[in-house]
């Protein structure tokens, strides 16, 4: 049967439609439906064609309204279907695959070619602020699942003619229309034809998320920091196109991917620009002070306590030993059982629901914070140095996995040799961000290259009228 | 893929092997203070080893071991079949040396802390005065939960006294044994009646405990070694001037004298003081008189030790290896002789400061 697929449509109606039901046997929504004239003068109604589509992605309004009528009442085809977008096709694999989208298919009689028409069922969900980045100022609207209407968020944002936007097929079927949009006067043209390139190397299937193309497409997967960048803010897009940046969008996601994507941008938020550029500082300052907190202060605890106690004020000397009296866990094991539990309790809480999420966060400060002190099972200062280290993880979501990674290589190491195994394990850290590049460019471009007039808005958020902010970041 | 393994393999290795090496704090006894004598022919040696309380509140309290030896290393290590965890050295910050053993000699105990690992080279050296060092640490008073840490507060200055004594530090001494012509200075500490006082110091010619030198006379040399800022100073019985801040420094005329430039302000609390001070005429006589007063006791300082005692505890010869590096070597084999014949002169220039009160005196 998959033979068929690789051929054209047969001239016959009749052929034409047992082809389509041989394909779509045993699926109950597929709907082949014969159109015969309507005329009142005729003793006979003859059949003038039939249309086939798939109940539910087609809305049966539009092809009510648009097809049926009008071929019943004019007898024709290509004439009178009331249709801007109407498109012809003989082979059967890509008819099929434009009937699978919600579009309709007439079947003409000794005819080749199908007519492919746009009858597609919109099933949009309202504009919203996406969950995951909210900000106080600025813009609340954020990319919904539908490919369009987020091409027209991001125009909307940013009227220009040197937007431009292709849609590209890749390899499969199961996956929506994929739209690559760049700015003309600002992008990196080595950077869109690598990004083209990947692209085209797709074969197989990418599955129904963006996140399965950007696993296929970026550079070195396996590096727990992430190469390509996403969002669902139209705003943070325009942001980025500007920047001269590659933004792609699929139909059934409601993320947008920026390629390239360096590290400094990890530290970056949108509401740093909607804000005095004081306090953005300030806040993109915390998030660089968060990073080193979070991936080092646990790292830095057990290699003091275990092997350099010599340096710790003999009264917090004092004070962190008659805390961890009677505890029978050595430090590190108690950093690492408390960071797994955190991760626990996190992982947990983003999967239940919001009726849990109050009695979870009552129970997991009970255990942790109550129960666990008052049984010795743990000290009082590795609850705090475990705090400090969750809250600071969390002010960076987009590194959350490269927290978790490197904050245990960096804790083994000085479990294993102390602030020399520290500084191992941070050099290890360097070494790979150093190495790291995405699309081309150099991972850590902005922070290594020390052009201090170029890269004014790398660490602190630069006044804008003493310069353009959207200078290439690249 | 070998050469992971390899690596993987050796890091699995190292990571099993790292509670060799690891040691927790809560096994350690802190050691906050060392007191070391020297009786029949024995170092006994006192830790005060601080308490690690469990409990909401850490409160400061300690406990004292004493033990004794042949040798300081000795006794040393035998501390943790007295006390089942190892005494941790690394925070001892006062070590006090009893009397007996600062009038045998220093050297093998300073060598010894010098060169041991656990010891910081910044520790307080300190010299019980006419008593052992073991009982100033059995000493019990509520105001003295931990002796060594009082006793390096007042060091360090957290009171208004000009108690700077860096010179008091294991380094320090280290490198004074070691020259032929310093002369080392060492805070005395000792207890009376209820209280434990840290007044005067112990004056040391080579290694050995010369004297014991008195209040005035620890001003006098911190004076002329201008290591003094603040605190007072006993002039007269009713003539007590606080010290607002002082420079000094030496001028070597020629081979046979020298002349100290001192150049002091002295604060008064208004009270019973023999002149006005706001009135001009009494500043100027007060002024006088001060000066009198103060250069008379520099210079019977000075000529106390330089002709009865020999001792330079005034680092003249520092001066002279710094600023006449040619002189001083040939005068440094024989130098106390050459320092008993120096001609000291003072130029002193004395200020006067008052509290602002506005009352006056007489």
């Amino acid at each position: 049967m998959n033979s068929f697929l690789n051929s054209l449509f047969p001239l016959e109606v009749e052929e034409k439609e047992k082809i389509m039901q041989e394909l779509f046997k045993k699926d109950d929504t597929f709907i082949i439906q014969d159109i015969y004239s309507k005329k009142e003068d005729s003793l006979s109604n003859s059949l003038l064609c039939k249309i086939a589509y798939i109940n539910g992605m087609s809305s049966i309004d539009k092809i009510s309204e648009m097809i049926i009528k009008p071929i019943q009442k004019w007898s024709h085809f290509e004439e009178v279907i009331l249709n801007a977008n109407i498109k012809e096709e003989d082979h059967i694999d890509k008819a099929i695959q434009e009937m699978l989208s919600g579009n309709c298919l007439v079947l003409v009689p000794h005819q080749q070619k199908v007519y492919i028409v746009d009858t597609k069922q919109t099933f949009l969900r309202g504009i919203e602020e996406p969950s995951n980045e909210k900000i106080l100022k600025g813009p609340k609207d954020g990319f919904v699942e539908n490919l369009l209407v987020n091409i027209s968020l991001v125009r909307s944002h940013l009227k220009n003619h040197l937007l431009k936007i292709r849609f590209m097929d890749l390899g499969g079927k199961d996956h929506g229309k994929i739209a690559l949009l760049y700015l003309e006067e600002t992008v990196d043209y080595q950077v869109l034809n690598e990004v083209q390139k990947r692209l085209n190397k797709v074969q197989k299937s990418i599955g129904l998320d963006m996140n399965i193309l950007k696993e296929k497409i970026r550079d070195c997967p396996y590096s727990p920091f992430k190469t390509i960048g996403d969002t669902e803010r139209p705003d943070v897009a325009c942001f980025k196109l500007l920047e001269g940046k590659v933004v792609l969008l699929m139909d059934g996601t409601p993320n947008a991917c920026t390629i390239p994507f360096l590290f400094v941008e990890n530290f970056h938020a949108v509401d740093d620009y909607y804000v005095n550029y004081f306090y953005g500082s300030l806040n993109r300052f915390l998030r660089f002070l968060s990073f080193i907190l979070t991936v080092s202060i646990p790292a830095f605890y057990v290699a003091f306590l275990m092997y350099h106690q010599e340096l710790l004020p003999t009264k917090l000397a004092l004070s962190i030993s008659a805390s961890r009296q009677g505890v029978p866990f050595p430090t590190v094991i108690e950093c690492l059982l408390l960071l797994t539990l955190f991760e626990i309790l996190r992982e947990s809480g983003a999967k239940s629901s919001a009726l849990l999420g109050t009695s979870l966060s009552v129970v997991g400060a009970l255990i942790i914070g109550q129960a666990t002190v008052e049984a010795r099972m743990v000290s009082t200062s590795v609850i705090i140095i475990v705090a400090i280290t969750a809250v600071s993880g969390l002010i960076a979501p987009k590194l959350s996995s490269a927290f978790i990674a490197f904050r245990l290589l960096l804790l083994l190491f000085a479990a294993i040799l102390g602030v020399h195994g520290l500084i191992i394990a941070a050099s290890i850290l360097l070494i790979h961000l150093a190495h790291l590049k995405s699309f081309n460019q150099n991972y850590f471009t902005n922070i290594l290259s020390l052009r201090i007039k170029k890269d004014k808005d790398t660490f602190i958020r630069k006044p804008i009228p003493r310069g353009n902010t959207y200078e290439n970041q690249n | 893929m070998r050469i992971k393994i390899k690596v993987i393999l050796f890091l699995f290795f190292i990571f099993m092997m790292s509670g060799c090496m690891a040691r927790e704090l809560e096994n350690y006894a802190i050691v906050s203070g060392l007191g070391i004598d020297y009786i029949n022919d024995e170092y006994e040696i006192t830790m005060e080893i601080l308490k690690q309380n469990e409990g909401e509140t850490v409160d400061m309290s300690s406990m004292k071991l004493s033990y004794h030896g042949k040798n300081i290393s000795d006794v040393l290590e035998s501390f943790t079949e007295l006390y089942s965890t190892t005494p941790y050295l690394n925070y001892c910050s006062i070590v006090i040396i009893g009397d007996e053993l600062a009038k045998k000699g220093i050297n093998t105990l300073v060598n010894f802390m010098i060169h041991y690992p656990s010891i910081r080279k910044t520790t307080y050296l300190l010299v019980a005065k006419e008593m052992k060092a073991k009982d100033i640490f059995y000493f019990e008073h509520e105001s003295f939960p931990v002796i060594s840490m009082s006793l390096q507060e007042d060091l360090e200055g957290n009171r208004q006294r000009a108690n700077i004594w860096d010179y008091a530090k294991l380094y320090y001494a280290s490198n004074e044994l070691k020259s032929n012509t310093a002369c080392l200075i060492l805070p005395n500490v000792y207890t009376q009646e209820e209280h434990i006082f840290l007044k005067g110091a112990a004056v040391f010619k080579k290694d050995q405990l010369k004297l014991y030198a008195t209040e005035e006379d620890v001003n006098a040399i911190k004076f002329i070694r201008n290591t003094i800022n603040k605190g007072s100073i006993q002039l007269e019985e009713n003539l007590s001037p606080g010290i607002v801040k002082n420079k000094s420094s030496f001028e070597f005329k020629n081979d046979k004298n020298i002349t100290i430039h001192i150049n002091t302000t002295f604060l008064f609390y208004e009270g019973n003081l023999p002149y006005d001070l706001y009135d001009f005429n009494g500043q100027i006589k007060m002024e006088q008189k001060i000066k009198e007063l103060f250069t008379k006791m520099i210079l019977r300082v000075i000529q106390k030790y330089q002709k009865e005692y020999r001792i330079d505890p005034f680092a003249f010869d520092q001066y002279l290896y710094r600023h006449k590096p040619l002189f001083f070597s040939t005068v440094q084999d024989h130098y106390l002789e050459y320092y008993s014949q120096i001609q000291f002169e003072l130029d002193c220039h004395i200020y006067l400061a008052t509290s602002g009160n506005g009352q006056h005196t007489k």
